[in-house]
């Protein structure tokens, strides 16, 4: 009783100190120890440690601005899928994790997802026999990585959530425009498998004008994305709407009606 | 819809179903505190903004790690943010603003600061709390409230505050520990007055 006692004394000298993280390794796991088997000092722990927590509102208060909400809001809407178990496919996580590996700096969650951006790297050359396709298209990936990640970065990013027609009711996109960029990227999942012939082509719909935003493929899993860049062709204002259609290979001069796409 | 009307708790069961505007609103209402926080610890504008960003980022990959029960969400946010903030400076190996410690001076400042400005958003919330936190601490004895910002926001071992201030171990325990009794004391009392 009298070592119980001398114990918990010892104990509750250090919970304070355990709360604000005062106390080294050893001192830790001895206090844990005791805690693990002694409720009432467990409970007090418990305590001390959601009230020092109020030690926080301590802090002058500072702001991390407009343009760092913009990046986290932004990461967080390219990583919108990732507790929906869907798997990604293999450019997703790769535009993903290259995004949050530039975002998070050396962050822990950064070399996670560094190391997954080798993996996939590494499996990518080796069961890829076409070297020189890989290589290219790699470069086109990071090169569309990139413009996404300065395009999302940006404080007046705007977003256009895009979803599927009747055609390809499964699909969704999200068109990312920045106007101090100049520059817009469209992330497009779940599209239909392409005819043979055919591609998918992004358009902004003005008034009287349709102005092509790019022409991009799909992976396996109906993944595709495409930069978008200013068009000379386009008329001023606003584009009325965004969306996505099917189009032959050979470049037409005007949109079909296969719709698949279009923005809300 | 207004997210702004909504409490942390609704706004949290919103982002299990992907609810970016939730975010949003979660962010404004708590982002700064966050930011500030993390650059209290780290001492530098870019790491803090990563810091910030990864918080952020845990919240919204993984709403249900927050377990109503436990308490409030801010406390959660909080804990989550000064504990990653910790991590991150001593992954720098001490190179951030900590490898020299803040004097006793710079310590004061920050606690004497009549710096009030808040946003609106996190006043509504926390006005109260933190203005009781802040009065606290200021009834503190200066070596009191050094020992435990140091440990807190420098994440420093009472050895290692001991060894830094030239003083004894035991003498660092003893300030830590009445430091936090009587701070504990004093937002009790005031706790007791406002019921």
């Amino acid at each position: 009783m009298t070592l119980l006692q001398l114990d918990c004394i010892a104990a509750r000298e250090n919970i304070d100190a355990h709360a604000i993280g005062a106390l080294d390794a050893a001192e830790v796991s001895a206090l844990e120890a005791h805690l693990a088997g002694c409720a009432d000092c467990a409970r007090l722990a418990d305590q001390a440690r959601d009230g020092v927590v109020a030690l926080a509102l301590t802090t002058p208060m500072a702001s991390g601005g407009q343009a760092l909400k913009a990046r986290v809001l932004a990461s967080a809407a390219v990583l919108g899928d990732v507790n929906r178990g869907r798997r990604p496919s293999f450019w997703w996580q790769t535009v993903a994790a290259a995004l949050l590996l530039v975002s998070l700096g050396g962050l822990s969650w950064g070399a996670f997802l560094q190391r997954r951006v080798d993996t996939l790297s590494a499996r990518d050359s080796a069961v890829r026999a076409d070297a020189t396709a890989q290589a290219a298209r790699l470069a086109s990936v990071r090169d569309e990585r990139d413009v996404v990640l300065s395009i999302a970065s940006r404080p007046d990013l705007l977003r256009l959530e895009m979803t599927g027609t009747g055609a390809a009711p499964s699909s969704s996109g999200q068109y990312l425009w920045s106007s101090t960029e100049a520059r817009g990227a469209l992330v497009a999942e779940n599209l239909p498998p392409l005819p043979e012939g055919k591609t998918y082509q992004l358009w902004a719909v003005y008034r009287d004008k349709w102005v092509s935003g790019g022409r991009f493929p799909v992976d396996a899993e109906g993944n595709g994305s495409v930069i978008v860049r200013p068009s000379g062709d386009a008329p001023g204002g606003k584009p009325l709407w965004f969306c996505v259609t099917v189009e032959p290979v050979p470049d037409g001069a005007r949109h079909s009606d296969a719709m698949v796409l279009r923005s809300q | 819809m207004d997210y702004t009307t909504l409490r942390d708790d609704e706004l949290m069961e919103r982002l299990a179903g992907r609810d970016l505007g939730a975010f949003e609103a979660l962010y404004d209402r708590y982002g700064d505190l966050v930011y500030s926080v993390s650059i209290r610890v780290v001492g530098d504008a870019h790491v803090a903004q990563d810091v910030t960003q990864d918080v952020f980022l845990r919240v919204w990959r993984k709403p249900d790690h927050f377990d109503q029960g436990r308490g409030k969400f801010v406390t959660w946010l909080l804990s989550v943010a000064r504990n990653r903030s910790i991590d991150e400076r001593r992954s720098h190996g001490r190179r951030l603003r900590h490898e020299a410690l803040p004097s006793a001076t710079e310590e004061e400042d920050v606690v004497a600061s009549t710096d009030e400005r808040d946003d609106p958003a996190l006043m509504t919330v926390l006005m109260d709390e933190r203005k009781a936190v802040r009065d606290a601490m200021r009834v503190l004895p200066p070596e009191q409230r050094l020992a435990i910002q140091l440990a807190y926001f420098g994440g420093l071992t009472q050895q290692e505050i001991a060894n830094q201030l030239g003083h004894p171990l035991g003498t660092v325990k003893t300030r830590i520990r009445l430091g936090m009794q009587k701070m504990r004391g004093v937002l009790e009392e005031r706790m007791a007055k406002d019921r």
